[in-house]
C-alpha cells in the first residue's frame, strides 16, 4: 500500500515525506534541547510588548477583518468588480448562465 | 439478490423516503433509528455493488427485461427500456455519494433533535440520495434528466429547511430556480439528441453521435448545464449560497449533487461526446474556464468573514482544480499526461468531497457551540472545542493540498500533468494553492487560536455521536494521503479505465451485455 504513486514526470512516495518530517522534529527537538536548562516563563519576558496606555493585553486581537488587510487593500479594484458580479441577484445568475451558453454557440458557429 | 443491487440501491432510499412521515408518527427515537438503519442498508449494498464491479466488470441492470441483463427486447434491434450500467467510474461516485451521505445522516441524528419537520427532513435526504445514486448509475439521459430533477428539487427544499433565517429561504428557492433551468437546458439537449437518433440510451447515443450541427448543440447546451450545476465560474454563484446557507449534514449531500453533476460531465464528455465530436475550442475553453473558477474561488475566500461562505468559495475552487484536470485530459489526449491529468481530476474529486465535507462538519460544530458564524465575531475557540480545532486543521491542511493529506496526492497528479501541457496553468494552479493555504490558515486564527473571548467560554467540542463523522472523515484524510496508491490502484484506476475505454461501455449494451 505504501508504493510510490506515480505522475508522468516524477513520483510522490508520503513514507519518504513522513521519515524526512520525523527526522526534522527529531532535529528541532534536539536544537531546543540545547537550550539554557535554567530558563523560567513566568514574568512578563514572554508576553508580547505593546507600547501605549493598554490595560488588559490579553483581550487585544486582530478580528477577522483586520487579517490580510494590506492584500485586500491592493486589490481594491478587483475586489469592487468582484463584489458587484456577486451580486446575491438571481437574474444575474441566469445571465452568466445564457452568457455561457451563447459564448459556447458563438464559438462553435464563427 | 445480488444481481437486483443496482435497482435496490435506489429503491431502498425511495422506499424510506416515503414511509418516514408514517415512522416518524410511531416516535421520534425510532425514526432515528429507522433512518441510520437504512442509510446503513444502503452503504451495504453499495460497497457490495462496487465490489461486484470490480470483480465482474460492468454491470447492466435493465428495468422490466425478464432477466436484468437483457438489454434490447428481441423484436427490437435498440434497447428502449431504462437501462442502468455501472462501470469504474458509477462504482466511484457510488462510494463518493456513500461516504458523505453517511456521515451527514449521522451527523444530522444528534444536530436536529431541536428541530421540527424532521420527518420531512428525512424524507428529503433519502430522495436526494436516490437522486444523486440514479443520476450515477442510469444509462440513460432522460432517466439523468429525470434524476437530476429529483435530486435538485429534493436539495432546494433541504437548503431551505431551517426557516429561521431569510436568507435560508432565499438560497433554496435560488438553487431551485437555477436547477430548473440546467435542467430545462438539459432536457432540450436530450430532445434534440432523441429527435435525430431516435434513442436516449447513453451507449447508443454514444454509438450513433456523428459530429452533426446538431450533436454539437446538444454538446454545448448539456455542457452549460452541467457545468453550472458543478459549481464552475462565471456560473457558480448559486453555490456560496447554498453551501453557506444549508445546514451542514443538508451541505454534504448537496455537495454529493454536485459532484454527481461533476460525473455527469465527465460521462457525457468522455463516453457518449468526445470519440465522436470535434469542436476545437472546447478543451482551452474548459481549461480557461478551470482557471477563472480558481482564481475566483481562491479570491473571494479572502473577504467573507462568515465561515461557512468562506469554506463554500474555497470549494468553487476546488471544482476548478478538478474541471482543470479534465481540460488537460481533453487538450492532451486520454493517453500519456492526459491519462494522469484525468486521475488527478477524479481523485480529487472523492478527495475535495471528504475535505470540503469535514470543513462544513467543523463549521456546523461550532454554530452548534457558539450559535455564531461570522469570523469576528469567533476566537480563541481551540481552548474549548480542542477536537474541533484538530479536525479543522486537518481539513484545511488538505484542502490546501499540503502533504501528507489527500489533497497532496490528487492536486500533484493534476500539478505535474499540466505541467507537461503548460507550464503556466500549473503555476497558476500551485500559486492559487499557497493562497488558499494562507486564507485558511486566517480561518483557523480567527475561528480558534487568540484570546479567549468571555462571551464563548460556554462552547465545547459537540456530543460524541457528532465527532464520530467528524472522526471518520479525519481518518479517511490522513489515510487517502499515506495510502493514495491504495484508492487510486482500488477506485481511481478502475473508473479512469472506464472513461477511456468509452467502446467497453458501448458493447456492453449494444452486444446485449
Amino acid at each position: 500500500m505504501l508504493e510510490r504513486i506515480f505522475t508522468g514526470s516524477g513520483f510522490w512516495n508520503p513514507l519518504i515525506w513522513l521519515i524526512a518530517f520525523v527526522v526534522s522534529i527529531l532535529i528541532v527537538l534536539i536544537l531546543r534541547s540545547l537550550g539554557r536548562p535554567g530558563f523560567k516563563r513566568e514574568g512578563d519576558k514572554t508576553k508580547p510588548f505593546l507600547c501605549g496606555n493598554i490595560k488588559d493585553i490579553e483581550t487585544i486581537s486582530p478580528r477577522s477583518e483586520n487579517l490580510y488587510w494590506g492584500f485586500r487593500e491592493s486589490l481594491k479594484g478587483y475586489y469592487k468588480v468582484m463584489e458587484r458580479f456577486h451580486s446575491g441577484d438571481i437574474r444575474d445568475y441566469i445571465f452568466w448562465f445564457i452568457f455561457v451558453i451563447v459564448l459556447l454557440f458563438l464559438m462553435e458557429v464563427l | 439478490m445480488i444481481q437486483h443491487l443496482p435497482a435496490l440501491i435506489i429503491a431502498l432510499p425511495l422506499l424510506t423516503a416515503f414511509l418516514m412521515p408514517l415512522i416518524g408518527r410511531i416516535s421520534p427515537t425510532f425514526r432515528k433509528l429507522f433512518a441510520f438503519i437504512m442509510i446503513f442498508l444502503v452503504a451495504i449494498i453499495g460497497i457490495l455493488l462496487v465490489h461486484e464491479v470490480h470483480s465482474k466488470g460492468i454491470i447492466l441492470y435493465t428495468f422490466g427485461a425478464p432477466q436484468p441483463g437483457e438489454t434490447t427486447p428481441s423484436s427490437l434491434k435498440i434497447p428502449v427500456r431504462i437501462i442502468f450500467e455501472i462501470d469504474g467510474l458509477g462504482a466511484f461516485m457510488v462510494i463518493v455519494s456513500i461516504i458523505l451521505a453517511f456521515t451527514a445522516m449521522f451527523y444530522a441524528l444528534p444536530y436536529f433533535k431541536e428541530e421540527r419537520g424532521l420527518d420531512r427532513f428525512y424524507a428529503l435526504l433519502f430522495l436526494l440520495l436516490a437522486g444523486i445514486l440514479g443520476m450515477e448509475l442510469t444509462g440513460d439521459m432522460f432517466n439523468f434528466f429525470v434524476f437530476l430533477e429529483i435530486a435538485s428539487i429534493s436539495a432546494s427544499a433541504l437548503i431551505a429547511f431551517c426557516i429561521d433565517r431569510s436568507e435560508t429561504l432565499e438560497a433554496g428557492i435560488k438553487y431551485l430556480a437555477i436547477s430548473s433551468i440546467g435542467a430545462l437546458f438539459f432536457l432540450l439537449s436530450v430532445g434534440l439528441l432523441y429527435g435525430e437518433y431516435d434513442a436516449l440510451n447513453m451507449a447508443m447515443l454514444a454509438k450513433s453521435i456523428s459530429n452533426t450541427f446538431i450533436d454539437k448543440m446538444a454538446l454545448i447546451l448539456i455542457l452549460g448545464a452541467l457545468l453550472m450545476k458543478a459549481g464552475i465560474a462565471p456560473m457558480h454563484m448559486w453555490l456560496p449560497d447554498a453551501y453557506a446557507e444549508a445546514s451542514p449534514p443538508v451541505t454534504l449531500c448537496v455537495i454529493a449533487a454536485t459532484q454527481a453533476s461533476m460525473y455527469g460531465l465527465l460521462r457525457m464528455i468522455f463516453t457518449i461526446f468526445h470519440p465522436s465530436i470535434d469542436i476545437a475550442f472546447l478543451p482551452a475553453l474548459i481549461i480557461a474556464l478551470s482557471l477563472i473558477t480558481i482564481g475566483i474561488g481562491a479570491t473571494m475566500t479572502l473577504i467573507q468573514n462568515r465561515l461557512t461562505r468562506a469554506i463554500a468559495f474555497a470549494g468553487v475552487a476546488e471544482m476548478g482544480y478538478i474541471l482543470l484536470g479534465v481540460g488537460t485530459a481533453m487538450y492532451a489526449g486520454i493517453k500519456g499526461y492526459g491519462e494522469v491529468a484525468l486521475e488527478g481530476a477524479i481523485f480529487h474529486v472523492l478527495n475535495d468531497a471528504i475535505d470540503m465535507g469535514l470543513l462544513f462538519l467543523v463549521a456546523g460544530s461550532v454554530y452548534l457551540a457558539t450559535r455564531e458564524l461570522d469570523m469576528n465575531n469567533l476566537g480563541g475557540l481551540a481552548r474549548r472545542m480542542r477536537f474541533t480545532a484538530i479536525t479543522f486543521l486537518i481539513a484545511l491542511l488538505a484542502s490546501s493540498g499540503m502533504p501528507p493529506m489527500n489533497g497532496f496526492a490528487s492536486k500533484l497528479l493534476i500539478y505535474e500533468s499540466t505541467y507537461a501541457l503548460n507550464p503556466i496553468l500549473s503555476i497558476i494552479a500551485i500559486l492559487a494553492s499557497i493562497l488558499m493555504l494562507a486564507i485558511f490558515v486566517r480561518i483557523f486564527y480567527s475561528v480558534f487560536l487568540g484570546p479567549e473571548l468571555p462571551n464563548l467560554r460556554d462552547a465545547r467540542d459537540p456530543p460524541v455521536l457528532m465527532l464520530i463523522p467528524m472522526l471518520i472523515l479525519s481518518i479517511l484524510i490522513i489515510f487517502l494521503g499515506i495510502f493514495p496508491s491504495y484508492a487510486i490502484d482500488k477506485l481511481v484506476d478502475p473508473a479512469v479505465r472506464s472513461l477511456i475505454d468509452a467502446k467497453g461501455y458501448v458493447s456492453a449494451v449494444i452486444g446485449g451485455g
